[in-house]
């Protein structure tokens, strides 16, 4: 493919692409085929040292630069790579095996985000306080807080990347980007693309590598004032003990289970529809998804048939094809871990309404495909319920009343998204306010806006992304206090 | 003896072992209190748990009338809690009436916040159809919180205060050697109507139920202050649980004194800042930059007015001109002193004032003021924490060298400046890398601005409405179906 042949080799570094002498290069695969698409270098501390390196030594000049000078700069970064978006589109189905409208509508959603973010910079504010004692008063700076490292998983490469860079950068932080190992090549044609297009030398910088080497050494580097980290919550917790040994500010965005409750006056076809894409999207590996849902009686029966009808239409293929619904699961590893959940919830009792299988044919046999899958009253102790489902696997139950539905949504140890469709004020306000997650919507798809703080509570995560709020956590206030001449000290 | 405080009632440890309390300044047991183990923690936690709900319900203006109650019923009480303090940590009665009253101005400003907690509105734009956004704020839930032993009470104040407020539940574990006053704010608390469970008071060693008060699963947020290497290992246990924790720990403040300063009012504000407390203040000036032309001028002052401290029992009150200066908290707090001390001499540091023991007393943790002059940059009293009354004054050719001596420290707690020259208040402002600049003022803690670290300094933020943020959690919520 002469494609492949445009790859980024090595990693991103002071502004240009570093080649690894003596590194492993780890193959990437295409999740379609399972076919070598390109490789990554297995960087190391050596690497996150260069990085860090550059991007300390540039934060002395980003971050004095006038903001509004910044965000023109981020602006420009982003005007290049939408005028790039057909090709990286394409770079990011290939390595992470999303449909291509879903990979399209990621890099729109990506820029959406830089936009959001260099459209601040012209109001970052700080505090004044007046009459703070006599003859003083106090003044409330934001400062940056240095060097960031952001680690990026591989399900949502692109914006997971944007909700840190933009709110780190337009705040005069400048950043270390450890993508995942299987999703590196996207995130280094952007850094690429955003260095020609006028960001300095060391703002950005990409290091590719594992987890266990490269992004052990971004969290533990003393010259790395914070981690953002987006993935799994066993690594997250890890990565909050080692950002302990050097007193790191930290974000981190882990797994959810999201519950979704549909009430007896809901709008079932708006519910259906929320359902199928809050779970079939990106082949349901996303952190914010629809991965329980709770019923009621009432419009159960209506609810599952129209839910079965809207699944069986999902049109499972390779992410290259136009046609394709339904990607590929971005490895055999992550397949098993579904297959096996899925797999103890039918032992335990559970009713299978649809897959519960890979697809059947020659052009699937090489992928990781796995059909829609729909489970019915799974026990409540099953995996599907008490876990995290990271795949096209969706467990329903029916449920009597408000109470009930709320009490077994609150249930998991998540607390990242949730739903409720309903017509009642009172049930949509007490929902609000008792489910015990980061996010509510109201007869409304789950998704994360620019504009709202996303972020989980309970074993979900720590911090928020998004919305004006994510800006407190790329900043460290610092207060003072100006005492004007001759006023008698105390005592 | 004491008891603890645990779900409105009092309780002996489980095992009923207790834990005497030694007045600093003669060595005498001041009295004894549980010495709790991880079970009495968790029947505290289960206890705050239990009252979480109610209290997250009940109306924030009813919340704060009880913080205010309480607030009458402490003052009330002054005398009686003054002189626990004075006992218990060793500090002299004025400064013990100071912190009084700097605990009850804390709890006041977050009990008059109580009411003033806003979300946001948040316009969408209708992609999925007509919509619009919530943000809501709710509170964490039960909150541990870990105070040490150089302000008992206002450092209890700082958590407690806007964790009740925002409708939180806290299990308060005081210092070992300073459980006293935490007890009787808890009773005051009671008898003000704070409902049962809503704030427990657990006693005992740090080593004993600190790891199982931070490691207790249904703790969803651990407020402390201390030393920087009990705040990491905190988070190394918080973070697994992946719990919200604020870190208020050591500092290593500088101070720099420009030539157009006063230097009178520089000297003498330096010199109370350094040993008020004897010293032991996370916040004061602990590294003194003084400009080459200024610094014989700023020493003379030093030394006028460092002769006036005289160490001696926190209730006796000294003779004018004297202050009073009480002693260290613990005996092995001063060794450590001394032995900062003792390295930087033997590093060619000049020892012009102190740096022992009073001849005076056999009984009691006393310790003369300490000047110290142009240690170098490796000694332990530039590189470490000093937590007494010892300060090391070093001199500096411009604001360059001051600053980047100045930031030349794991820590980031406060700073200051003394000058009246803009240019050089705001890079200071800008260029200190600590969370908080004073210019020409003492480093004083206001309630009203936000309080905290940068590097080894801590997480998070006290104080102000910042600090309020820490006890409730954002939520996002979009209504839509609208169109």
């Amino acid at each position: 493919m002469a494609f492949v042949e445009t790859l980024p080799r090595g990693m991103f570094i002071d502004g240009r692409d570093v080649g690894g002498g003596g590194l492993t290069a780890t193959p990437v695969h295409d999740p379609a085929t399972g076919e070598v698409v390109g490789t990554a270098l297995e960087g190391g501390a050596a690497e996150i040292d260069a990085a860090v390196a550059s991007a300390t030594a540039a934060f002395a000049r980003w971050s004095r630069m006038p903001a509004s000078a910044r965000g023109e700069l981020m602006h420009a970064a982003a005007a290049a790579v939408l005028s790039e978006l057909d090709a990286l589109a394409q770079l990011l189905t290939l390595e992470q095996g999303k449909p291509i409208r879903e990979a399209t509508l990621e890099l729109q959603r990506f820029v959406h985000t830089v936009d959001h973010y260099a459209g601040m910079s012209k109001n970052l504010r700080g505090g004044y306080v007046p009459n703070l004692d006599h003859d003083a008063h106090g003044l409330i700076l934001r400062r940056p807080l240095g060097v960031v490292g952001a680690i990026v998983p591989w399900n949502f490469p692109t914006t997971l990347l944007a909700n840190k860079f933009g709110p780190a950068l337009v705040t005069g932080n400048t950043l270390v980007a450890k993508p995942a190992e299987t999703t590196p090549l996207t995130t280094l044609r952007i850094a690429q693309i955003f260095s020609t297009a006028g960001l300095p030398p060391g703002v950005f910088n990409v290091v590719t590598g594992l987890g266990a080497e490269a992004g052990e050494a971004l969290v533990r580097h003393p010259g790395v004032a914070k981690i953002a980290f987006t993935g799994s919550t066993r690594v997250g917790r890890h990565v909050m003990a080692a950002a302990a040994e050097t007193t790191k500010r930290i974000t981190l965005e882990l797994g959810g289970s999201d519950p979704m409750i549909v009430c007896e006056d809901a709008n079932v076809d708006a519910a259906v529809k929320a359902a199928t894409v809050g779970r079939f999207f990106n082949c349901g590996q996303a952190c914010l998804a629809v991965k329980r849902l709770f019923v009621y009686e009432a419009v159960y029966d209506e609810f599952v048939e129209k839910l079965l009808a809207r699944t069986g239409r999902l049109r499972i293929g390779p992410g290259s094809d136009p046609a394709t619904l339904l990607g590929p699961v971005h490895s055999d590893r992550q397949r098993r871990v579904v297959e096996e959940q899925v797999a103890e919830a039918l032992d335990g009792g559970a009713e299978l309404l649809h897959g519960g299988k890979r697809p059947e044919g020659e052009s699937f046999d090489a992928g990781f495909f796995y059909e829609p899958t729909l489970l019915l009253e799974a026990a409540r102790d099953s995996r599907v319920a008490t876990e995290e489902v990271f795949g096209p696997a969706l467990p329903i139950w029916r449920v009597g009343d408000f109470d009930e539905a709320i009490d077994r949504a609150n249930e998991s140890v998540y607390g990242l998204g949730s739903s409720i469709f309903t017509r009642d004020l009172n049930a949509a306000n007490s929902a609000a306010e008792r489910l015990n997650a980061g996010y509510t919507w109201i007869n409304s798809p789950q998704r994360p806006y620019d504009e709202l703080p996303f972020g989980g509570v309970g074993q979900s995560g720590f911090g928020r992304e998004h919305g004006i709020e994510a800006l407190d956590h790329y900043t460290e206030t610092k207060s003072v206090v100006v005492r004007r001449a001759d006023v008698e000290t105390e005592r | 003896m004491a008891e603890m405080l645990i779900g409105g009632e009092w309780h002996a440890a489980t095992g009923g072992k207790t834990l005497d309390v030694i007045d600093p300044a003669n060595e005498e047991t001041v009295g004894s209190v549980p010495s709790g183990s991880p079970d009495d923690v968790d029947r505290a936690v289960a206890a705050a748990a239990a009252a979480f709900p109610g209290w997250a319900k009940t109306d924030a203006e009813q919340r704060a009338e009880i913080v205010r109650t309480a607030c009458e019923r402490i003052g009330d009480a002054s005398e009686r809690i003054v002189d626990t303090l004075v006992h218990e940590q060793g500090k002299p009665t004025a400064e013990a009436r100071g912190e009084l009253q700097h605990f009850i101005h804390g709890l006041r400003y977050y009990a008059e916040l109580a009411t003033k907690l806003q979300g946001a509105y948040q316009p969408l734009p209708s992609t999925l159809g007509e919509s619009y956004g919530l943000v809501i704020r709710r509170p964490v839930g039960v909150v541990a919180a870990i105070v040490p032993s150089n302000y008992p009470l206002t450092l209890m104040g700082t958590k407690v205060g806007p964790a009740l407020v925002a409708g939180n539940t806290v299990v308060v574990k005081p210092a070992s050697t300073t459980p006293l006053t935490a007890l009787i704010v808890g009773e005051l608390f009671q008898e003000a109507g704070l409902p049962p469970g809503v704030l427990n008071v657990v006693t005992g060693r740090g080593a004993a139920i600190g790891d199982a008060l931070v490691g207790h699963p249904q703790v969803r947020r651990v407020a402390f202050t201390g030393e920087t290497e009990t705040g990491r290992r905190v988070m190394e246990i918080a973070g697994p649980q992946l719990k919200r924790a604020t870190l208020e720990l050591g500092g290593s403040d500088p101070v720099i004194i420009c030539p157009d300063a006063d230097l009178i009012r520089a000297a003498k504000a330096v010199l109370i800042g350094r040993l008020w407390n004897a010293g032991q203040s996370c916040l004061a000036g602990k590294r003194v930059y003084v400009f080459a032309e200024v610094y014989d001028r700023v020493l003379e002052q030093l030394l006028a007015q460092i002769e006036r401290y005289e160490p001696g029992e926190g209730w006796l009150k000294p003779e004018k001109p004297k202050i009073r200066i009480g002693p260290v908290h613990t005996v092995h707090q001063r060794e450590t002193l001394l032995a900062q001390v003792e390295d930087s001499r033997a590093r060619g540091a000049e020892i012009l004032f102190g740096g022992t023991a009073p001849e005076r007393s056999c009984k009691g943790y006393f310790m003369v003021p300490t000047l110290v002059a142009e240690a170098p940059d490796d000694a332990r009293v530039v590189t470490e924490e000093t937590f007494g009354p010892v300060l090391p004054i070093f001199k500096v050719a411009d604001m360059d060298e001051a600053i980047a001596r100045a930031n030349n420290t794991r820590y980031g707690l406060g700073s200051s400046v003394w000058t009246h020259d803009s240019r050089l208040i705001h890079r200071a402002a800008h260029e200190l890398d600590t969370g908080m600049t004073w210019v020409n003022q003492i480093h004083y803690g206001y309630d009203e601005l936000p309080f905290g670290g940068v590097k080894d300094s801590g997480i998070g933020r006290e104080h102000g409405s910042e600090g309020l943020n820490h006890y409730t959690e954002l939520k996002s919520v979009v209504v839509g179906g609208l169109s």
